[in-house]
């Protein structure tokens, strides 16, 4: 990312331009960026600013008496993290990942966590105007974790709020209860 | 952190030191004084320079306020240090509610606990100058004793003093402020500035902001003496003796300050100085990390090596460095180990405290002072450590009449004594008391519920009862000051760092609780189990031994329940992967292993795949980057790069059995 920081001065030229821009061309005043991942055929996208690094997929170690959604922990260079499975917390059927998946790891707040994801596609920056509010789904979805839909091209983003998404998730949890 | 607050942090630290070594050496004092010994000047000038130590620091950071009452403090030590004052247990015991005092006005500092009310200190204050007033009473009487001190005695008429102040230039970074030196100095006569040097003060580019480069000469006139001045320099004078001369006109005096010699310099200071770099433990703990992080690297190279057949160079490379590894291992962990022995001695005035407020006679008898312990375990075993020492006190040690009518001598016996047994550090608490009543524990425990009125319990296992969270909180009802923990508090602070305690009680004769805990909670001896395909680890500290059952052993209760013989004893069989929900094929506890463990006195059979082998683990927390799990106490990283699991067994037998109440507390 330290690149495409020290681009921004020379091309700001390009933010007149209409639509979104690429991540390597935004003017960081009035454009937020997300990495986009994909589940299934559907994009998704969290603020790069919580993203720590993206390594490839690995079994986790399964930890007792935790929530389905809770893969399990992986060892990041001697520290444990928790992986959470994006799919299994929107409900969506679970697949088996493997090469080509990833886990996103996120700084929230004083954790570090893993997400696990079919894929990572991009970096997307969008401006203000371009991100609508969410519109009403069925209540079946997780609604309260995506925090507006970003558009790009014919593309839809779903910007999702990471921190909500993790912390929500692990403190509602009571480890205590599900353990019985 | 600005450098303000770093002089408030580091003060802080040592004002706890000075407060805690002030607290000892008093009730070594006060048991000097009671034993009709002489006085011990050394250990009074210690006192002294403690106080004077936090009154001088306190001043320079700007806690005036501790300044100020450490000063009254001071008053009377001096006039201890004089003679003028005995030492009497009454004097000790103001004396100790005066550290008390500074204790909470050096946490108020720094923003921690609520400070002593006005009208407190200011009770305090006004006892204490009743002992200055004492000693004027008493000074007459002491005075053929106090011929040696004349030389520290006031001298009836102004003296002026030329000092020649030059102080070594690092004297700033140890806290020492020459401007803090001259306004002491204020306070015995009037101060002339004559001369200021600056002829040592190095080009702007060479200047090191933290050195003194100044000297100065200073004139001082007033009812002071040389000893006085002494005083005001005491702690900047073993590295620049300070020169001073008498220039008062009809007795013009020389005298050359020489360095004191060392049983006069203050303690610790010394050395600390000379010897050791203090060091935030936060750091301390990432070195300690990474020295973890290092070992398991190392063996992932080793494991690589051997199973890739490298040259015999590089094997020999290999085990080189797995040599120099393990030796960082053991200096790194060394570093974060401390001597139990002030956390036993700092009990010594539990046990005073509590003796004389029940009347009772204890002698405290520590053994084992130097036996180290990790840090963060020092820390935490403490709390628990006093309330057992309290509850030893108060529940065990009986009066002198009782124990008179009992035939034993009438002082108590409290044994703390700590050392080291197969890898572990045990502690023990003993004491010579009336020993726990079985049947009156028994008796309670029916009461309330806990078991059956037609219990077959041993009595071993009735004492565990002590620790049951019914029980001993409704005993506690009755006990001496606010203390908020009970037993059962007590025994799961110690299953938290890993440990167990055990009771050994004898009616009549005493009863000794003895608390095992690890070396340290960074590294873990444990047996690496197999289960369901993943690895788990047990702890070695509650593993008895493992066993393959034979099929007529195994029985079940309510088809549920299985339960397995084991020479005679019947045991509850906790099928791991059924706990851990981890996938197992079933398997029957005669075809696979059963690992027998002890928790509170009690067996229980761990049913697992296999066994993987014994082997020391750095544990790492899963609660920082998640939640708490139950049944697990961290996870730690196996040479393969991959997390396993290490189980904490108290706490799984606690889940697996919480809806039984029978001796499972």
């Amino acid at each position: 990312m330290a690149t495409a920081i020290d681009q921004t001065s020379t091309q700001t030229s390009t933010k007149s331009s209409q639509g979104p821009v690429r991540g390597d061309q935004f003017d960081r005043n009035n454009l937020s960026e997300y990495l986009t991942f994909t589940l299934g055929g559907e994009e998704y996208g969290i603020p790069i600013l919580v993203v720590q690094e993206i390594i490839g997929y690995q079994r986790p170690t399964p930890i007792p008496s935790t929530p389905a959604w809770v893969q399990g922990v992986v060892n990041i260079r001697g520290t444990v993290i928790p992986v959470v499975d994006v799919r299994a917390i929107f409900h969506m059927p679970t697949i088996e990942y493997g090469t080509g998946s990833v886990i996103i790891v996120n700084r929230v707040g004083d954790r570090v966590i893993g997400a696990a994801v079919d894929a990572v596609n991009d970096v997307l920056a969008f401006r203000a105007d371009q991100i609508q509010a969410t519109p009403e789904i069925s209540d079946q979805v997780q609604i309260h974790y995506v925090d507006g839909l970003g558009k790009h091209d014919n593309r839809l983003v779903m910007l999702l709020d990471m921190a909500e998404m993790v912390t929500q998730g692990l403190d509602g949890v009571d480890l205590g209860a599900a353990s019985e | 952190m600005d450098l303000d607050a770093e002089l408030k942090s580091i003060f802080f630290e040592e004002g706890r030191e000075h407060i805690a070594s002030l607290e000892e050496d008093l009730i070594q004092l006060e048991n000097e004084s009671g034993t009709g010994q002489a006085v011990n000047h050394e250990l009074v000038n210690r006192i002294f320079r403690s106080a004077h130590t936090i009154k001088g620091g306190a001043g320079s950071v700007g806690f005036g306020e501790l300044s100020g009452f450490t000063h009254t403090v001071e008053n009377v030590l001096d006039r201890v240090r004089e003679n003028q004052i005995s030492i009497t247990q009454e004097l000790v015991s103001v004396l100790l509610n005066a550290v008390d005092c500074m204790s909470r006005l050096l946490d108020a500092a720094m923003g921690e606990g609520t400070p002593p009310d006005s009208t407190e200190l200011a009770a305090l204050v006004a006892q204490l100058n009743s002992h200055l007033g004492d000693a004027v009473s008493a000074a007459s009487a002491l005075a053929d004793q106090a011929t040696e001190k004349v030389r520290r005695q006031k001298t009836d008429r102004d003296h002026t003093f030329a000092i020649d102040l030059k102080l070594h230039p690092q004297v700033m970074q140890n806290g020492t402020d020459p401007l803090m030196l001259l306004t002491e100095l204020k306070d015995h006569g009037q101060v002339t500035l004559k001369a200021v040097h600056t002829e040592n003060c190095p080009p702007l580019e060479q200047m090191d902001p933290y050195a003194l480069y100044l000297s100065w000469d200073v004139e001082v006139t007033g009812r002071l003496t040389g000893a006085d001045l002494d005083n005001v320099f005491i702690f900047v004078s073993d590295e620049s003796p300070l020169r001073y001369r008498d220039i008062t006109p009809e007795a013009p005096v020389v005298k050359k300050a020489v360095p004191r010699s060392a049983s006069e310099v203050a303690p610790g200071r010394d050395r600390s100085k000379l010897n050791s770099v203090r060091v935030d433990t936060d750091r301390l703990d990432r070195l300690v990390n990474l020295v973890g992080e290092l070992v398991i690297g190392q063996a992932r190279v080793t494991q690589t090596t051997q199973s890739t057949g490298a040259a015999p160079e590089v094997t020999a490379a290999v085990e080189a460095l797995e040599r120099i590894t393990r030796d960082l291992q053991d200096e790194a962990m060394g570093m974060r180990m401390l001597p139990i022995g002030p956390t036993f001695v700092q009990f010594q005035r539990v046990v005073r405290d509590l003796a004389m407020s029940q009347g009772k006679e204890v002698s405290l008898q520590i053994s084992g002072q130097e036996t180290e312990l990790d840090k963060s375990i020092i820390e935490k075993i403490s709390d628990p450590l006093k309330h057992m020492v309290r509850n030893a006190v108060d529940h065990g040690l009986e009066t002198p009449e009782e124990r008179r009518q009992a035939g034993k001598s009438e002082t108590g016996e409290l044994v703390l004594s700590a050392f080291h047994s197969e890898g572990n550090i045990v502690i023990e608490i003993s004491d010579d008391g009336k020993g726990l009543d079985a049947a009156a524990i028994a008796a309670k425990a029916v009461k309330e519920g806990l078991i059956p009125p037609d219990h077959t319990l041993s009595e071993t296992e009735i004492h565990q009862l002590i620790f049951h969270p019914g029980l001993s909180t409704a005993k506690q009802v009755t006990d001496v000051s606010g203390r908020g923990v009970g037993m059962d508090v007590v025994k799961r602070n110690i299953e938290e760092l890993r440990g167990r305690v055990q009771i050994q009680s004898t009616r009549g004769a005493g009863s000794t609780f003895r608390i095992t805990l690890p070396l340290t909670l960074a590294i873990i001896d444990g047996m690496a189990m197999s289960v369901g395909g993943e690895v788990f680890l047990v702890p070695l500290l509650s593993i008895v031994e493992s066993i393959r059952p034979q099929a007529r052993d195994v029985q079940t209760v309510a088809e549920r329940g299985e339960m397995v013989q084991v020479r005679g004893d019947v045991l509850p069989v906790i099928r791991l992967h059924e706990e851990l929900n981890v996938f197992s094929e079933y398997r029957r506890p005669e075809e696979a292993l059963l690992i027998v463990v002890e928790v509170a006195g009690r067996r229980y059979c761990l049913l697992v795949d296999d066994i993987l082998g014994q082997q020391q683990v750095v544990i790492k927390s899963i609660e920082q980057n998640y939640a708490k799990v139950v049944g697990v106490s961290g996870a730690t990283i196996l040479g393969d790069g991959r997390v396993a699991m290490i189980i904490d067994v108290p706490a799984l037998v606690r889940k697996v059995f919480e809806h039984q109440s029978v001796g499972m507390a």
